[in-house]
């Protein structure tokens, strides 16, 4: 399965983004060359050699609050897709194993969860929790859990029901042993694909809540936040938005590439896509050469 | 044959499946016995419950009824923790119809062939690695395969994969799910070849088919299974020359033979109306 | 070379050669064979011995990146490299038409199978929607099948193997084809059932004058239908000559090996003489 990851471009972009970015979130503060919460400047300054994406509305610089904000944005967006993970994987794991009781009550918390909107619980919890960003980040990661739950859940049932797990249960292997040896194994490539989706998702979901002032409060810089203040402004600074918008997409847009370049070098489908691309290349060199040598006999 | 004690012996097996009112019988007082060293045909059309006895027999299914006598300990009876321990001794081995199914498509073959030894946790990984190949020659594998995936190999050598894996642990009994149907002629008689050299008085072979006519060369006695009873125990030369039941007259008559054109078809329509009026 | 008479046969094969663009191999050389009306040509071979391929190649639905390179095939006395799209379209069914391994994949699951079969009725035939029902009512009885008035009303999921197979039967022949191709019709089913798909086959070929091809990896059941045998490995034909001829005075190995399998594992190792004459 690497080797095929390695041979795929879009790895190498999509998980090359992904690596700048979070090096980003690491030592985005350390590089940023101005202090993001002193203002002072000139106001909503267009961009100059001093400050490459301009000033804001209270004359702080654009590219150092960008840098500073980028722990807050990806890091948190990182936790929360840790939390689902957790939350999720391990009760869809067991809901396999633990017999019908804890299956029935762990499907009707899933659902449960499914049907809560992602905003609107979020804002609950602030609510009920007060206003932080761990509140922020444990409400979005409980919201994504179902995500993880299904499909481990659904992975894992596949390989219970398959001969080569009756055929170990007959020689006499224990469940633990089925676990580690036969399903382990099998669940990891969904679970990492269904990681860089919520990865994207809790992105996406941090940015709106702090865009909504929720999570993290001012002056603090997030991508977020950055974008609510800069949509008041958009008279003066039409371009400001830009900015956290394109980090955004592209954070997300390499995420969702890399869950589809793991989906596609594993498993059935993987195998699928895979041969679907041989046949296209053996096309071309047929169209290359028309005429076969036909065999003498 | 007779005068010895049977290593396996099934009497008055009663196997029902679903639940409440759609709760229906699948094997009606099955009695039947393998000697030592014996190769014994079960056979039956889709839906006549072979399958249902074997896994009932591997302890799959918990019959209603009934005795599943093993050199004279009674299986039906085991708790959880006494079969994984019976399970664990390979006394008793089976082996499916598919290998690309029964064999975990990300296992090499030694990994596939090693695993009873190495789950039960009993064997050191050296001893384990020499069995492994003892038992990769003895069904005529290269080595040079044991670290190929199922998918990498041809399907002759992934049976042959997972007959090695079943007689690594060196079973008395080899229950065998139509191990030759997905396979073609060349493979066919090779594996057939392989498993009539491997019975012995120490291995006793059952195969479950539904075709006769692929197995009956290698089997000594057959039994006939039709709609979930057993309706006929004999020899494997008395069932073809002198079948006494309607059913294996048909299983017989049916069968394409060489050199010879199909049998009569109003007998066949006979006896067909006289099995549909049962 | 086609003879004055092969000329009205309504299909012949003459050194056909299928190209495998993919793997840049031949897929089948040189196979030349001709079918005449109220007769039969089977097809023996294990799976990849492009047996399906001469199949295809003949019903014109080659795979992707396979192609008929050298040889021709007429059909009916024309060319079939010259036909269009829609002459292929116009061909299959009213010329030739073909059943395969697998009935319930060619059926949808959700739409009684009688009207599947009126449905081909009135495309192809342009009956009216009553025309096409009693049609198909009786095709369903020529098939063989019990009460067609109420299996024409039955979903695909409540008839067995045999039966579909049967209702597909009665598809092919719908528009009174010339040539019928059956590529392992019966594998899948079991062997009293079996018997009865190919005593309904001969009955269509003697009754409708059909020519009938019949692919199968069974020697014996292409033995049992056909004056004509041809023996196919990896592409090419290794032996081809009368059913008597290949039963009886086998020459190539591969014929010996498909012959051997029957001799020492099936049926025949315990028939005594008598019987064989059934």
């Amino acid at each position: 399965m690497l080797s095929r990851l390695v041979r795929l471009p879009s790895t190498w972009i999509s998980f090359g983004i992904i690596l700048f970015i979070v090096l980003l979130g690491f030592f985005g503060p350390l590089l940023a060359p101005h202090d993001p919460l002193a203002g002072g400047g000139t106001l909503l300054a267009p961009p100059t050699f001093a400050h490459p994406f301009g000033t804001d509305y209270l004359g702080r610089d654009v590219f150092s609050r960008i840098l500073a904000g980028a722990p807050v944005s990806v890091l948190s967006a990182l936790e929360v897709a840790g939390i689902a993970l957790v939350a999720g994987a391990i009760p869809g794991l067991l809901s396999v194993y633990l017999g019908r009781a804890f299956e029935w009550l762990t499907l009707r918390l899933v659902d449960t969860l499914i049907a809560l909107p992602f905003l609107v619980f979020a804002v609950a919890m602030t609510a009920l929790l007060g206003n932080g960003i761990s509140q922020a980040m444990l409400s979005v990661g409980i919201l994504l859990a179902p995500m993880f739950y299904r499909v481990a859940r659904a992975s894992a049932m596949s390989v219970i029901a398959s001969q080569y797990v009756e055929s170990a249960v007959l020689s006499g292997s224990s469940t633990a042993w089925v676990l580690r040896r036969h399903v382990w194994p099998k669940v990891v490539a969904p679970i990492g694909i269904a990681l860089a989706n919520a990865a994207g998702a809790g992105l996406v979901i941090v940015a709106s809540l702090t865009f909504l002032g929720i999570g993290v409060q001012p002056p603090a810089p997030t991508w977020g936040g950055m974008l609510a203040s800069d949509l008041g402004y958009l008279d003066y600074q039409p371009y400001a938005p830009l900015f956290p918008i394109v980090l955004i997409v592209l954070t997300v847009w390499a995420l969702n590439l890399a869950a589809d370049v793991l989906r596609d070098v594993s498993g059935e489908s993987g195998r699928i896509l895979l041969k679907r691309r041989a046949l296209r290349r053996a096309k071309k060199r047929a169209v290359r050469r028309p005429v076969p040598i036909p065999r003498e006999s | 044959m007779s005068a010895q004690e049977p290593l396996l012996e099934v009497s008055g097996l009663d196997v029902f499946y679903g639940r409440g009112s759609a709760r229906k019988q699948a094997i009606f007082d099955a009695t039947f016995s393998i000697a030592p060293g014996e190769v014994v045909g079960l056979i039956g059309e889709t839906g006549s419950g072979k399958s249902t006895l074997a896994r009932t027999i591997l302890g799959l299914i918990k019959p209603d009824n009934g005795v599943i006598r093993f050199e004279g300990a009674d299986l039906a009876t085991l708790g959880h923790r006494q079969r994984q321990l019976f399970r664990r001794s390979g006394a008793v081995q089976y082996v499916f119809q598919d290998p690309l199914r029964s064999l975990d498509p990300d296992f090499t073959l030694e990994e596939s062939i090693a695993e009873p030894l190495l789950s039960s946790g009993a064997h050191s990984r050296a001893e384990v690695a020499t069995k492994v190949r003892e038992y990769f020659r003895q069904v005529r594998l290269d080595e040079g395969l044991l670290s190929r995936l199922p998918g990498q190999v041809s399907g002759g050598q992934r049976q042959r994969a997972a007959i090695a894996r079943a007689l690594i642990s060196e079973p008395r009994l080899l229950i065998l799910d139509e191990p030759v149907s997905a396979l073609d002629s060349a493979n066919r008689v090779q594996i057939l070849e392989l498993l009539q050299n491997l019975a012995s008085p120490s291995v006793s072979l059952l195969f479950i088919s539904h075709d006769l006519g692929s197995v009956a060369g290698i089997t000594d006695r057959v039994v006939v299974l039709y709609r979930g009873r057993i309706v006929e125990i004999d020899t494997t030369d008395a069932i073809v020359n002198d079948p006494i039941h309607p059913y294996t007259q048909l299983l017989v008559g049916s069968a394409p033979i060489l050199g010879s054109g199909p049998s009569d078809r109003a007998w066949r329509d006979d006896i067909r109306s006289r099995l549909g009026a049962d | 070379m086609p003879t004055e008479s092969a000329v009205s046969a309504p299909i012949v094969v003459d050194r056909l050669t299928i190209y495998n663009y993919i793997e840049d191999v031949p897929a089948v050389t040189d196979v030349s064979f001709t079918v005449r009306r109220g007769e039969a040509l089977g097809i023996v071979g294990e799976s990849g011995s492009g047996k399906t391929l001469i199949c295809r190649a003949l019903l014109g639905i080659l795979p992707e990146l396979f192609e008929v390179t050298e040889g021709s095939i007429s059909l009916a006395g024309r060319d079939s490299s010259e036909f269009s799209r829609r002459d292929w379209t116009r061909l299959r069914g009213s010329t030739i038409s073909a059943v395969f391994q697998d009935p319930a994949s060619y059926l949808n699951p959700s739409i009684p199978v009688g009207k599947q079969l009126a449905e081909i009725l009135r495309v192809k035939n342009g009956l009216s929607r009553r025309l096409a029902r009693e049609r198909a009512i009786e095709l369903l009885d020529a098939v063989r099948i019990r009460e067609p008035e109420y299996v024409y009303l039955q979903f695909p999921y409540e008839l067995s193997g045999g039966m579909l197979q049967r209702v597909l039967i009665a598809a092919a022949v719908a528009s009174e084809p010339d040539i019928l191709i059956a590529d392992e019709a019966t594998t899948a089913l079991d062997v009293t059932v079996q018997a009865e798909i190919l005593d309904l086959l001969t009955d269509l070929k003697d009754r409708l004058g059909l020519a009938l091809i019949v692919v199968s990896h069974d020697l014996a059941v292409v033995a049992q239908l056909c004056s004509e045998v041809i023996v196919m490995k990896s592409g090419e034909v290794v032996e081809q000559g009368s059913t008597a001829q290949i039963l009886f005075e086998p020459r190539h190995e591969y014929t010996q090996l498909l012959l051997q399998e029957h001799h020492r594992f099936g049926l025949e190792r315990f028939l005594r003489p008598v019987e064989a004459l059934r």
